[in-house]
């Protein structure tokens, strides 16, 4: 579970009136979670948060609550964090809301904002607005620390070189540029590419592509400049 | 959601008798020889926050799209007000009819998309006093506008595809891509919508003509991204 501290979301958890908030990543369905063998069974890749304090808190209740998967939050739905021996807590309340990104549908973004007031003001009363504004927040994060990217891969999903090629490719270029740009050979670039079809159960590259895309995962080449780092 | 009261909430907030929304297409994403201007008076998919905007919207399109300057000019940048000064003096003029209903002045607004780098969101702000809009009005007013655009953008991704409203994009062709993305040959979709295989070859060039692709990856890439196959 990696970490990034980033000041932006500090703004976005004074509009909810709340300390701290934290944003991740995580498969929709529990079985998507089996796609690649070589999965470390990490259930979430990447936290990106206001502060550290948040991120504590998380991982402690993560812990005590044990199976991340059993762990459904209702939209928008309110509870506290529980009040345990071992760790004393700095935020009384929390509140969870899940996020759909439209251009991925196998993912979803999870806010989680901390307080040490409960919150008074009605959020449900106006959800359609919280959530343009948390889409918004999500997909500015998305651009800066190309979240959905790091997270897929740090979950263990995909393989980083599969990532590359199926990105080029759906770009537009052909098997041989790919190769030249990765300095592989060709047969190389098939060889990835045969692999990215088991693991996405794909019988042609166009499906591949379109199996890929419903991961978000093509979605950050499509910006200039990011071009292939670990 | 009812976007029309929405639209109508932000035109009461901000002192504007009425709001009109649509999803466009970048320019720079767009096949040659297709003019927007052309097609802007077939639009349907204009969402107004009022009756009379409606019916202002139907009757100004249908007679002043393709002649007034403006049209063109609003199409392309992000801030533009409809300006009539350089009308000949004695003629009918596009303003004549703004003002028949009621409005005094018309200002496009265009929020960038970051579901979708290729689209923008264009509002058009009817005035009917002649107040200008003050520059530190303006942040609160693009902010807002942006908010808005991803509330309709959440809610009715499906209808509100710029692709299909322009005609650019026809039903079948949504069929045909959608088999492609799920890994049918050429021959089962030439069966599949009454075409020869050659047929449904020329189908996929101009696909990928409109939809700025190389290959098939690109081209499934691409009408993923505008939402035109799920």
């Amino acid at each position: 579970m990696k970490t990034i501290i980033d000041r932006n979301l500090c703004t976005l958890s004074k509009e909810f009136g709340a300390n701290s908030c934290l944003v991740y990543i995580c498969l929709n369905a529990p079985k998507d979670y089996n796609i690649n063998r070589s999965m470390t069974g990490e259930a979430i890749g990447l936290i990106v948060s206001s502060n550290h304090n948040a991120v504590n808190t998380f991982k402690t209740q993560q812990t005590n609550k044990g199976d991340l998967q059993e762990d459904r939050i209702k939209l928008g739905s309110r509870r506290s964090v529980d009040h345990d021996n071992s760790f004393t807590a700095i935020y009384n309340e929390s509140l969870a809301i899940d996020i759909v990104l439209l251009f991925a549908p196998k993912l979803k973004a999870k806010f989680v904002f901390y307080s040490k007031e409960p919150f008074t003001r009605d959020l449900s009363a106006n959800i359609e607005l919280i959530n343009a504004k948390l889409l918004q927040a999500v997909m500015s994060i998305n651009n800066s620390h190309k979240l959905i990217r790091q997270s897929l891969m740090s979950m263990g999903l995909f393989n980083c070189k599969t990532v590359d090629i199926i990105t080029l490719v759906s770009d537009g270029y052909s098997r041989e540029e790919v190769a030249a740009k990765l300095n592989l050979s060709v047969s190389g670039v098939d060889y990835y590419i045969e692999i990215a079809k088991l693991s996405f159960e794909a019988n042609t590259l166009s499906e591949l592509v379109y199996r890929a895309s419903k991961y978000g995962l093509l979605r950050v080449s499509l910006e200039e400049g990011d071009k292939h780092e670990n | 959601m009812k976007i029309s009261s929405t639209l109508a909430e932000f035109s009461r907030i901000h002192n504007i008798a009425d709001t009109m929304f649509a999803l466009d297409i970048k320019n720079s994403k767009l096949p040659l020889g297709f003019s927007k201007v052309n097609k802007a008076s077939e639009r349907e998919l204009i969402l107004s926050s009022s009756l009379t905007a409606i019916k202002y919207s139907v009757t100004s399109r249908k007679r002043w799209a393709r002649k007034d300057p403006n049209t063109e000019i609003s199409l392309s940048s992000e801030y533009h007000v409809w300006d009539y000064n350089d009308w000949p003096k004695f003629k009918f003029s596009p303003n004549d009819d703004l003002l028949k209903f009621g409005y005094e002045k018309k200002v496009s607004v265009e929020i960038p998309c970051m579901i979708n780098p290729n689209w923008v969101g264009r509002f058009y702000l009817m005035i009917d006093n002649s107040r200008h809009i003050e520059p530190q009005a303006l942040t609160k007013l693009y902010k807002d506008l942006s908010n808005i655009h991803y509330m309709i953008i959440q809610s009715n991704i499906d209808d509100i595809n710029p692709f299909l409203d322009y005609g650019l994009i026809k039903e079948s062709d949504i069929a045909i891509l959608s088999m492609l993305a799920n890994g049918h040959s050429r021959e089962s979709i030439a069966k599949a919508s009454y075409l020869s295989s050659r047929g449904v070859d020329y189908r996929i060039v101009q696909l990928k003509k409109k939809l700025c692709a190389s290959n098939h990856s690109s081209l499934i890439n691409s009408a993923y991204h505008n939402f035109l196959i799920k």
